[in-house]
């Protein structure tokens, strides 16, 4: 009961934070300038024409009634018609998201997969060749930009070994999976390494707490120590950190998405900054921000769950 | 522990497959169209096995891609490339031009007639010709779509205000007068906005409809449209040409990065890849497999000058920076050679480029002096906005910053959104602006109207207003409506040599469209507007 509370509490407080994030992106786009009828009609259309067109996006409406219909459309989830694209803005975000949420999630399983056996035995060897030979490697995969990995990773299996194909996004399940495969190691690579790192500290840290040597004197299996009192003590941290990544792969997919030619939330936003087209915009970054609030919310949750030590109130 | 984390892994792959799996991609599936209709894209396309299925008389696709989708089909109300260059595989106008750009061909009319005073057009409507809905055209949709494009309140307004009455004039002929003699009447005819389309389906759509589908006589039909993502065209069974078009489907992809793109044609997955970088071009023509297609084009790439600016107003001023500019050096630098020096505003694939302008060469003690006799000895700060991103355009800036600093002239390169320089350079709140432009029409007169007539782009908003101009609109409005070709050319060269002297612009290159082939396409053609013709294409033997 009381968690419950507490879940419906937290749900109540992302409404402020939501009001104040309409605000910002109402009043942000429309600060810089770049007027949208003029983008949409091109730079040779008379002034007339630019005019017609500003009534018709109904951008002539004072701001403040543009405001409040955006505040509406917030609360019905319904934000009208793109402006560029002609379509209901909440369609688009569906059928975009699905790419962009789909490659985050298949990113962090593959970031899970190479990071929490790479990083517990880089913390555990730490003193050994495996161990530094990890631990470099990951530093380059902090720092290569995500562009540069992905050419060379879509160069090496798609191009010459043909396994996978370049970019692209199919029409069938089998052929989406196997087309994020490459993205999702190219985005997974990133955020492994940085995951990795972390597991690797607090492995090390751990491993002298005194506890754990009291573990092994009572005479406890090594699997148990690993699992119960190493891995346990380590994930809280790490679950912290994948979230944070996962909030930035969805706002930052731009890049692999532009790179594997997947048409996802990234490429469409980034055309509708260019072209001014508010609607797309303000409807993507209120529905990413309700995203993000409810992951926030959900790592809290896991919080608790990893440690008994946090209670939900 | 180890357990709930195997579960969670398990989650997230549930969920991935769940929402790869339940995604709606947009519009309906497909209907009759085969199982390759839209399979191309993740890969499952092999060319040995299409070219396989070409020789059974199976369905061919042929897959193109572009860094940019589409986003309106309304032919009369969009002015945006990606649009334009698509429009005619659907819609196509009474009369449209040659490949070559050089010739006004028939298209929905076979014949036409012009009456000795210049004023009455007389088009035969081609028999039997069909729209791709399978209705007949008449002489009513014809006139209808006319009128449209002529009063549309789109960015063609104006463009056909010579015409003064349409009419039927019976045994499948249109009748059309004019208020004074055109020579660009049928190059206006065969723009895409002038394009044919029936007139019951444009008023039941509308507007949005038509941006979304426009229906036509063009050998392809719009099928199905991911935004973003894909258009589907397929073959319009009524296509009046017999034999043509040759392939069944063309997939037209968006894959946004350069490289990406290339990877996909090397690989096989795709069959065109249009918007080469100039970089990349001669690596690719060493490459097997694959054609490297350099057309020729309207595309120029310029400097525009704020003619209203303290500095830039001074005619020496202006000319001196044209001194000043290497246009070989940044050819190739930036275009790697695959430009051509530009001299006139007008490319030589326009009909009335001047060919013997005086080339500018490089002048850096000329081009001091003159800044030193207008006042300027120790020179002054410029600035250029750069839309970010764009890295043809910083590169011409850097080179640019390097070159006029010779003559003391400092340019600082500020790079903003594309959106905001492009606004700023509309209101005509800036120093310098790079950009590039490509006509519309096979006749010279829209580009030179906006680069010489102030009412219709302020002079393609260099703000240039004085006597040189005065004399450049003047030229360029006998040019206009001068139907005596050799004093047209007369009066279009004279307006050139105006312009290159007044620099309001500096023309930097002539800049051709670059699309790669793979060997298994023939015939694809880029005409230098820009308009894709694929009715030719077909699958190599």
């Amino acid at each position: 009961m009381e968690e419950l509370t507490y879940i419906v509490k937290r749900i109540l407080q992302m409404i402020p934070v939501l009001l104040i994030i309409t605000f910002i992106i109402f009043f942000g786009m429309r600060l810089i300038p770049g007027d949208p009828a003029l983008l949409l009609v091109g730079n040779r259309a008379s002034d007339e024409v630019i005019a017609a067109t500003r009534a018709r996006l109904g951008l002539d409406e004072p701001l403040f009634t543009q405001y409040l219909l955006f505040l509406k459309q917030c609360l019905t989830f319904d934000f009208g018609e793109s402006m560029t694209l002609r379509a209901p803005v909440t369609e688009l975000f569906a059928q975009k998201a699905v790419i962009t949420v789909s490659l985050t999630l298949m990113t962090i399983v593959f970031a899970i997969l190479i990071s929490f056996p790479l990083g517990y035995a880089a913390g555990v060897k730490h003193d050994s060749k495996i161990g530094s030979f990890i631990d470099s490697l990951s530093l380059t995969f902090v720092s290569v930009p995500e562009f540069l990995v992905g050419l060379v990773i879509m160069l090496i299996f798609a191009l010459r070994l043909k396994w996978f194909p370049v970019g692209g996004w199919g029409d069938t399940l089998g052929e989406r999976l196997h087309a994020l495969i490459l993205p999702a190691f190219t985005g997974a690579l990133g955020t492994a390494a940085l995951v990795l790192r972390n597991i690797r500290g607090n492995v090390i840290q751990v491993l002298d707490k005194d506890y754990v040597d009291f573990a092994y004197s009572k005479g406890l299996s090594p699997w148990k120590i690993r699992t119960r009192y190493i891995f346990k003590n380590v994930l809280i941290s790490t679950v912290t950190l994948l979230a944070m990544r996962m909030t930035y792969m969805l706002a930052g997919s731009i890049v692999i998405e532009s790179v594997f030619a997947l048409p996802g939330i990234g490429q469409m936003m980034l055309n509708a900054i260019l072209a001014r087209d508010y609607s797309i915009v303000q409807a993507t970054v209120y529905l990413f921000s309700i995203i993000v609030l409810l992951m926030n919310l959900l790592t809290d949750i896991a919080y608790s769950l990893l440690d008994p030590r946090v209670k939900l109130n | 522990m180890k357990k709930s984390y195997g579960k969670l892994l398990a989650v997230m792959a549930a969920a991935v497959l769940a929402m790869t799996g339940c995604s709606g991609s947009g519009t309906e599936e497909s209907s009759g169209s085969g199982e390759q209709a839209g399979s191309a894209q993740a890969g499952s396309t092999d060319a040995a096995e299409e070219t396989e299925a070409a020789a059974d008389g199976e369905r061919t696709v042929v897959t193109i891609a572009r860094d940019f989708d589409s986003t309106n089909l309304d032919p009369v109300m969009t002015a945006n490339n990606v649009d334009i260059w698509v429009l005619n595989m659907m819609v196509e106008g009474l009369v449209t031009s040659s490949d070559d750009g050089q010739e006004i061909i028939p298209a929905v009319a076979d014949t036409w007639e012009v009456s000795e005073d210049g004023l009455t057009y007389t088009f035969h409507i081609r028999d039997g010709i069909k729209f791709s809905n399978g209705e007949d055209v008449t002489i009513e949709d014809c006139i209808y779509s006319i009128d449209r494009a002529k009063t549309a309140d789109g960015p063609w307004i104006g463009m056909l205000d010579m015409i003064d009455t349409m009419e039927d004039g019976g045994d499948n002929n249109l009748v059309i007068t004019l208020t004074e003699p055109s020579p660009a009447f049928l190059s206006t005819l065969a723009m895409f906005s002038s394009s044919i389309m029936p007139k019951d389906y444009c008023e039941e759509v509308g507007t949005e409809g038509l941006a979304e589908n426009p229906i036509g006589t063009g050998p392809y039909v719009l099928q199905e449209w991911n935004r973003g993502e894909r258009m589907v065209f397929v073959k319009n069974e009524y296509y009046w040409e017999e034999g043509s078009p040759k392939v069944d489907e063309i997939d037209m992809v968006v894959v946004a990065d350069d490289s990406t793109r290339i990877m996909q044609l090397q690989s096989g997955q795709i069959d065109v890849a249009t918007m080469i970088p100039y970089s990349r071009v001669d690596e690719l023509q060493n490459m097997g497999g694959l054609t490297v297609n350099l057309f020729d084009s309207t595309d120029v790439r310029f400097i525009v000058l704020n003619c209203q600016n303290e500095y830039l107003s001074n005619k020496s001023v202006r000319q001196a920076l044209n001194l000043a500019t290497d246009k070989e050096a940044i050819n190739s630098a930036v275009y790697f050679g695959h430009g051509q020096i530009a001299q006139s505003f007008l490319a030589p694939a326009m009909p009335h480029y001047k060919e013997d302008l005086p080339a500018v060469s490089v002048d850096v003690e000329a081009a001091k002096q003159l800044l030193a006799d207008a006042g300027y000895p120790d020179g002054f700060d410029l600035t250029v906005e750069v839309g970010s991103g764009d890295s043809t355009i910083l590169q011409t800036a850097t080179m640019l910053q390097e070159q006029w600093g010779e003559i003391g002239v400092n340019l600082n390169i500020q790079q903003i959104d594309i959106a905001t320089a492009r606004q700023n350079w509309q209101a005509g709140e800036y120093d310098v602006f790079l950009s590039n432009m490509t006509s519309d029409m096979t006749d010279t007169s829209e580009v030179a109207g906006l680069w010489c007539i102030s009412e219709q782009a302020n002079c393609w908003r260099s703000y240039w207003d004085d006597a040189d101009q005065d004399q450049a609109e003047e030229l360029c409005r006998l040019g206009n409506s001068e139907m005596d070709e050799e004093l047209r050319m007369d009066y279009y060269g004279q307006m050139q040599e105006v312009v290159a002297d007044a620099v309001p612009v500096i023309p930097l290159v002539y800049a051709p469209f670059a699309v790669v082939t793979s060997d298994r396409v023939t015939g694809l053609a880029q005409t230098p507007l820009g308009i894709y013709n694929v009715k030719n294409m077909e699958i190599a033997e």
